[in-house]
């Protein structure tokens, strides 16, 4: 591994440590009441001050130059229809105001008109989260208005007149608004020598957005006039957009009113839902959240004093749901804690959820505001079973039980709680304990799909702790430059000549040839030590096998490399056995007798196998 | 050059000190948890063996060492199944 990329690591490995650290560590206490003295360094010296102040100055500048540089790229994404993208720089653009917030409890400007600044930011997302919503609606009601100009319903078209109207003086207003924060914020900026240019680019593209949205309506406008006569206009209009939905999905209704208007009453299956009130205009508009309405075709209708409006079918979708169960034992007592969560295309929020005991009495309880519910049990002493199950028709939601628990209470204690099989529901119809829900088929499926990311991260693991344990062990292959066929004997691939043994023993120490190796390293181990002497027969093997393997210098690798490049012989294991305790005894600086035995085994080894075929 | 039997007491005497300072911290915060606990000692051997480990050679303890990295990764790989688990159970 490169010494970059091996400190590299190294170096991300404890900024983890810190962060992780960080994370855990609570805020220490610096300043206690017992520990301060007063007056402190800054209190008496008023160039310390002046330096505290600019050092704050430093770090609160580029977090308001950032706040101004969000607006403009966000009217950009609102301009041009990206509405998602809008919406998450809007999130990006609240969460630095909180940066800048941050900054200014900790540097106790609070009566700053740095604070000033701050508010007018957050005014401004507000504005900014409003904007985006009602020029979405808006653009909304363009297909809305071609799918009804081809249905020729002209009450619709109406009403979606007015409905554009009431957006249109409703961006006007915030475009008011707008200004208005934008001209207190330029003079603060200014004063601040904050750069302003990307902001007024906000302001230049919400004049954009409003004059298209004037052109589009003044189109509209003109567009109805022409094509309908007074004697077609319904008095009173009501649309639903979208006219399908499911649970917690919200449909926008709205409508007109002609005349002098007045409240409109909106009704579903013939029961009141709500009470509107008309703009100026005769527009009215709400939201309806689909909650407690079963599943299937309702009827939504609007009244007004003597008028309704042609009724609108409202299709609720039924969704499937999941009820999950976990039971804890209370220590010493035979209570049981029942907790669980309770969700469809989202979490169900206040709904009933019964305690199925024994599989026919239960406990009622509900889910809270998120989903979850949680309630206790006193069981008395025998083995009982216990499920969760949410079967409520007026939700348009599918019934669901939960699994099975076996708890065994004593009276005094719960030794013990397991899961076993239930009955459970599969699209809303119970099915039979023990047959899985949906069929086997969906059960190996949900299996599988649970199984494989946690099997697939496990074998990451294992791919990453055996990758571990081999890195630095063995390399790539080294290249080595081997004669070829058409190489004439003694000459290497390029037509450079191999070294002969002779070239290769022009080194500083001699290394006869004809001396035995046990000789050779029983004088240079009196000479020089065992290092020497390892070295001196390391030096005769890579000359043999630097002739068997072709090996241009073998004096110029390392004895590993010499290793890697013969690994592919007879000896090659054997020779990388022996590379290994010479590496201990020459880099190490082993010297021991363990050491020095291990070199001489594998030395002889290696003689012996070099000395056979040697190929 | 640091001989081989210095490094290993090093490196005992750095993993002791580094464990020190996360159950310092750990007992400061107030909250136990043993996956922050083992994270951070994997990360402290990690960083130890990269360090003391050597080019050409490698003595017996840092083997050692080494295996139990690799088994310290593949715990860590089931502490990141089971966060998956609970994320898909949600």
């Amino acid at each position: 591994m490169k010494a970059l990329v091996r400190y590299g690591s190294v170096g991300v490995l404890i900024l983890v440590a810190f962060i992780a650290i960080a994370r855990i560590a609570p805020l220490p206490v610096v300043f206690t009441p017992e520990n301060v003295t007063y007056p402190r360094e800054g209190q008496l010296n008023i160039e310390f001050m002046k330096e505290k102040v600019l050092s704050s100055d430093a770090t609160l500048y580029p977090v308001m130059q950032d706040l101004l540089d969000y607006t403009g790229p966000i009217m950009v994404s609102i301009r041009s229809d990206n509405f998602d993208e809008a919406r998450q720089d809007i999130m990006d653009y609240v969460r630095r105001q909180g940066d800048l917030q941050h900054l200014i409890i900790n540097l106790d400007m609070n009566e700053t008109e740095i604070r000033d600044f701050l508010d007018s930011q957050e005014r401004q997302a507000v504005i900014l989260r409003e904007l985006a919503n009602t020029t979405s609606y808006f653009n909304d009601l363009s297909s809305l208005e071609v799918r009804y100009r081809e249905e020729n319903q002209s009450g619709a078209l109406v009403s979606i007149s007015y409905q554009g109207e009431s957006l249109r003086e409703r961006i006007h207003t915030l475009q008011e608004r707008y200004l208005n924060e934008s001209r207190a914020v330029t003079s603060i900026s200014a004063r601040q020598g904050l750069e302003n240019s990307t902001y007024d680019e906000s302001v230049a593209e919400l004049a954009g957005i409003v004059g298209d949205i004037d052109r589009t309506q003044g189109m509209r406008a003109q567009e109805l006039a022409t094509s309908l006569t007074p004697s077609n206009r319904s008095a009173l209009t009501l649309i639903l957009d979208p006219d399908t939905g499911r649970y917690l999905d919200e449909i926008r209704i709205f409508g007109s009113l002609s005349g002098e208007g007045g409240p409109v009453t909106l009704t579903l299956d013939n029961r009141s839902v709500a009470e509107l009130a008309t703009d100026g205009r005769g527009a009215f508009s709400t939201l309806f959240t689909v909650e407690l309405v079963p599943a299937g075709n309702h009827s939504m209708g609007a009244e007004s004093p003597g008028i309704m409006a042609e009724p609108r079918i409202l299709v609720v979708e039924p969704v499937d749901s999941t009820i999950n169960l976990t039971v804890e034992a209370v220590k010493n007592t035979s209570n049981v804690i029942c907790r669980g969560y309770l969700t469809a295309n989202r979490p169900v929020r206040r709904a009933p959820v019964d305690l199925l005991w024994e599989g026919h009495d239960s406990i009622a309880t509900a889910t809270d505001a998120s989903g979850f519910f949680r309630t206790v049990l006193r069981l008395p002493a025998g083995t009982h079973r216990l499920a969760a199950q949410f079967a409520n028709a007026t939700y348009p939601i599918n019934p669901s039980v939960s699994a099975t628990y076996e708890v065994t209470s004593t009276g005094e204690g719960i030794p013990s709680v397991r899961e076993a099989a239930g009955a459970r529901y599969a699209n809303g119809t119970p099915v039979s304990p023990g047959e899985p829900p949906g069929g086997l088929a969906d059960l190996v499926v949900g299996a599988v799909a649970r199984v494989l990311p946690i099997a697939f991260i496990l074998l990451m693991a294992a791919v990453a702790a055996l990758g571990y344990l081999r890195k630095g062990v063995r390399g790539g292959p080294v290249p080595v430059p081997r004669p070829s066929p058409s190489s004439p004997p003694g000459e290497a691939p390029g037509g450079s000549p191999v070294p002969s043994m002779d070239l290769f023993l022009e080194v500083p120490l001699p290394l006869p040839m004809d001396e035995p190796l046990r000789a050779l390293y029983l004088r240079t181990l009196r000479e020089f030590g065992l290092s020497g002497a390892a070295h001196r027969v390391y030096r005769r093997f890579a000359g043999i096998i630097g002739m068997h393997a072709g090996i241009g210098n073998p004096s110029l690798l390392t004895p590993r490399e010499m290793a890697r490049a013969c690994t592919d012989r007879t000896y090659g294991k054997i020779f990388d056995r022996f590379v290994r305790c010479y590496e201990r005894i020459r880099y190490a600086g082993l010297k021991n007798e363990r050491a020095r035995g291990g070199f001489e085994d594998s030395m002889e080894k290696t003689r012996a196998v070099l000395e056979g075929d040697g190929r | 050059m640091i001989p081989a039997m210095r490094k290993s007491q090093l490196a005992v005497i750095a993993l002791v000190v580094w464990l020190c300072i996360i159950i310092a911290f750990i007992i400061l915060s107030g909250r136990v948890d043993l996956e922050i606990f083992f994270v951070l000692w994997l990360i402290g051997i990690l960083v130890i063996v990269e360090l003391i480990d050597t080019r050409f050679s490698q003595a017996r303890y840092l083997q050692y060492m080494k295996y139990l990295i690799a088994i310290g990764i593949v715990i860590f790989g089931g502490i990141v199944a089971q966060k998956v688990l609970e994320i898909l159970n949600r």
